[in-house]
């Protein structure tokens, strides 16, 4: 690994989004409309929104980053761009930490505007820091980029990558507690959650939005995230070599 | 040269995909300041035998020493002091002189000059989007990002693809610069013509076996080329028929047609004997290289192994 190859790996995908104004802008304005979306709906039940949304403001990156990563990786595959970096002197670790870098650095800034958006203008309560739900959200946008890499080597056409994001997604976003608690699902469904790496990211956004001090089960969550993340950056890195097509 | 260590030498390397498709035995060797063609039809193991040297895939069985490296463990200590022409490569949104750029960062290279010298000899346009320019254009910029950092081995596949004549023509003549310089170079083909004119040796891919491995002038001396003559007069044909390498005679008239094979002087002279009006001396095709090797292998029964392909 060096530091120059990783620079120029993320320098090199930032350029690329940086041809892609619109991408960048349904990025950034997207989940701020959508957040605006649940405020109006849940116009009279404040507790609501504040159950729901706050810990979305951190969600958001995690699920637009699966959607990029996986949909731009496929293009790296296919149009034969990663082979030919992979035919450059640069470790596998330098591209995937590139990645990890560049797409962090969006995350981030989408990051700042649902948080200023939510914890802000639209009233939203962040009991322990809307910093910690930024870090949080920042983090949860890397377990997406992983997950996306990784999945991105399964898909053959756009069309199918984009169907992992209902096929990979919406599931544990039904299952980790956002719309209904995990403790009133029927026992397998739990059980099944418990697996889901999106469920300790929910989870560590509860506790960093509620009432409750932070105590060991808000670290355990954040390490899980954290470890979910390495693994799939461990397991992108073994199917990086995949072709596809 | 005998005895200086090869830049590439395989052994065995071997991909299966499935039953069908890969390479299969694939050993030879690449010396210092040598350009090697691998020689083959589409689809006869060329691409997957340079992925495995670069380490795209690993292969079943086999290995390969790039610089006397292991090409796996190796993979990227060796990347960096080789430059590579993928058949097909694309590099997002991003213009001509942006890869370069980026190529420039990834392997250190401070200075441009080469690459701009380079970019207006194949007057290469660095300034519009790689995914708009033609096949042709496109290439000229993969050889640009192949050779500017001056590596010590070139690997090509197929690289004149889409280049018109009098491009090629100034890339058969860089190649050759490359090999003063000191570069080996390992350039895949699937046309003889290109081959012969730049190569030193040669191995010859079929089916994902590796046929043959000879210098030029050997394959070319071995393979049959069909000669066609015109006389001023009729001409007997005993006149040419009992010269060596000469097969399938055919005469008409004062036209005069056959399969030849080694040695072109006997029969040159035979000819010029008489009036000659007009002369065709046909490059051999691919096939019929391969023809050549086949009879070969079966005359001698020295290859065993798999039994072809059917």
């Amino acid at each position: 690994m060096s530091a120059r190859s990783t620079g120029a790996t993320a320098l090199r995908v930032l350029w690329q989004i940086r041809h892609d104004p619109r991408t960048i802008a349904l990025m950034l304005v997207v989940p701020t409309v959508l957040l605006a979306l649940l405020y109006w709906v849940f116009e009279g039940k404040p507790q609501v929104f504040q159950q729901i949304g706050a810990p979305l403001c951190g969600l958001f990156p995690f699920i637009v980053m699966f959607l990029i990563t996986s949909i731009a990786m496929l293009r790296e595959r296919t149009s034969g761009t990663l082979e030919r970096l992979m035919s450059l002197p640069i470790a596998k670790a330098d591209i995937l930490f590139g990645y990890g870098i560049a797409f962090g650095a969006l995350a981030a800034i989408q990051t700042a505007i649902v948080c200023f958006v939510g914890f802000v203008a639209l009233g939203l309560e962040a009991t322990h820091g809307a910093w910690l739900v930024a870090l949080l959200a920042i983090a949860n946008a890397v377990l997406g980029m992983a997950l996306g890499l990784f999945v991105s080597a399964f898909a053959q056409t756009e069309f199918q990558a984009v169907q992992f994001m209902p096929a990979f997604v919406l599931p544990q976003l039904i299952l980790c507690g956002l719309f209904v608690a995990r403790d009133e699902m029927a026992g397998f469904l739990q059980a099944i959650s418990w697996l889901l790496p999106l469920t300790y990211a929910f989870d560590a956004l509860a506790r960093a939005t509620g009432q409750e001090p932070l105590d060991s089960a808000f670290a355990a969550d954040v390490l899980v995230v954290v470890g979910a993340t390495i693994a799939s950056l461990g397991l992108g890195a073994l199917t990086l070599r995949r072709r596809t097509g | 040269m005998a005895n200086a260590s090869p830049v590439i030498e395989t052994q065995g390397l071997t991909k299966r995909y499935g039953r069908h498709r890969g390479i299969d035995e694939v050993s030879f060797r690449v010396e210092p300041a040598e350009v090697f063609g691998f020689l083959g039809p589409n689809g006869a193991g060329k691409t997957t035998t340079i992925r495995t040297l670069l380490d795209l895939i690993r292969p079943t069985a086999g290995s390969a020493r790039l610089f006397g490296l292991d090409s796996r463990r190796d993979s990227v200590a060796i990347r960096a002091r080789l430059g590579n022409l993928p058949g097909e490569f694309g590099f997002g949104r991003g213009t001509g002189r942006e890869a370069i750029e980026l190529l420039a960062r990834l392997r250190g290279v401070g200075r441009l000059d080469r690459a701009d010298a380079l970019a207006d000899r194949f007057r290469a346009d660095l300034d519009r989007p790689l995914a708009q320019l033609s096949r042709g254009n496109r290439q000229k910029i993969g050889l640009i990002l192949a050779v500017f950092h001056e590596p010590e081995l070139l690997i090509l596949d197929e690289p004149t693809g889409g280049l018109d004549p009098l491009m090629q023509e100034e890339f058969l003549a860089l190649v050759r610069e490359e090999r003063e310089r000191g570069a080996a170079v390992f350039l895949s083909s699937h046309e003889l013509d290109e081959v012969e004119r730049v190569c030193d040796r040669v191995g010859i891919i079929r089916e994902g076996r590796l046929i043959a491995v000879e210098r030029v002038e050997e394959m070319l001396a071995k393979t049959q080329r069909h000669v066609s003559v015109e006389f001023a007069e009729p001409v007997a044909a005993d006149a040419l028929r009992d010269l060596p390498g000469v097969s399938e005679l055919e005469v008409e008239g004062r036209r005069a047609s056959f399969r030849l094979a080694g040695d072109v002087d006997p029969v040159l002279k035979a000819i010029t004997a008489h009036r000659v009006t007009d002369l065709d001396f046909a490059h051999p095709t691919l096939e019929e290289v391969f023809l050549t090797y086949y009879r070969g292998e079966g005359d001698e029964q020295e290859r065993s192994g798999t039994g072809g392909g059917g």
